[in-house]
């Protein structure tokens, strides 16, 4: 049976982001190739449980990754991609402007920017010279989350990336 | 109206009695510490299915008389911010208070605006 390629390249992009920045896999944070992410429990305080930075790679829904031929050797496939990163503020108040600074800037310095390649600059990555980043789409933070759920940061990024492949 | 009134303030004052529960109320704005006397109100949980995520989340309200959440004498209104250290089956919890869904963090909790209830999130 054939391996789903948009699922390899999550497992790849997690790899990847470890090696890249090795303080996000060491415990309390995580990197983990996911299809979902669930949180609950019978306590009253589910989300305490997250402590650290959780992020989470998976393909976006509902629409995931599609193909076309390109040659009559080569696919040209389109991997839809979400990363999302959350991370609980833990002190009493709201989340100050501040700590807000500090996680926006780790998403786009650690997430957008790691994960924008482009082969023109040689700057594909190693586990695939051939992927191309087409297109980011950035939540900055969903505020229901940080103001009424617990004071998560949770931000999510969804990546477009292509590639040919031999057929 | 004057003599329902009257009893739901009667009412008030016997909860505490009957259904109080012993915290340590800490103040976020200036560190102040209350023994008030308060109660339970509803605990319960919350979901979020997003696109990738499935949240859930506690939440609690705490009702107290307004009258005993003072601060060098003068009665204060409940911040975001503020922490409830209860004791619940012999296990130690804090509880802050917070925003709920509609982005209240406290409502009177009587008609006769004796009493708060508060929204409280458990932070550990």
């Amino acid at each position: 049976m054939a391996t789903l390629p948009t699922r390899e390249l999550c497992a790849d992009l997690a790899t990847y982001l470890v090696e890249q920045v090795p303080t996000a896999g060491v415990a309390p944070n995580s990197v983990t190739r996911e299809y979902y992410v669930r949180t609950s429990d019978k306590d009253d305080a589910a989300l305490v449980q997250i402590s650290g930075r959780r992020v989470t790679i998976a393909p976006t829904l509902p629409n995931s990754y599609s193909y076309e031929p390109e040659t009559r050797g080569k696919d040209r496939y389109t991997h839809r991609i979400s990363v999302l990163v959350e991370k609980r503020y833990t002190d009493a108040g709201d989340p100050t402007r501040a700590w807000l600074d500090t996680e926006v800037d780790w998403v786009y310095t650690n997430i957008v920017l790691m994960f924008d390649f482009d082969k023109r600059d040689g700057n594909g990555p190693t586990f695939n010279r051939q992927l191309v980043t087409l297109f980011a789409d950035v939540q900055l933070f969903d505020l229901t989350d940080l103001l009424a759920h617990g004071k998560l940061f949770s931000s999510q990024v969804d990546i477009v990336f292509q590639e040919l492949v031999d057929v | 109206m004057g003599l329902l009134n009257d009893a739901g303030v009667w009412l008030a004052g016997k909860l505490e009695a009957v259904a109080g529960v012993t915290v340590t109320y800490t103040r976020f704005a200036d560190g102040a510490t209350i023994a008030p006397d308060i109660w339970v109100g509803r605990s319960g949980v919350g979901a979020d299915p997003g696109q990738l995520r499935y949240h859930q989340w506690g939440h609690r309200d705490y009702v107290l008389t307004a009258s005993t959440l003072t601060v060098s004498g003068s009665v204060v209104e409940p911040g975001i911010g503020d922490r409830i250290a209860e004791t619940i089956n012999g296990v130690a919890h804090i509880f802050e208070v917070q925003s709920d869904e509609a982005g209240d963090h406290w409502r009177w909790s009587d008609p006769a605006r004796t009493m708060y209830r508060l929204h409280v999130k458990r932070v550990s």
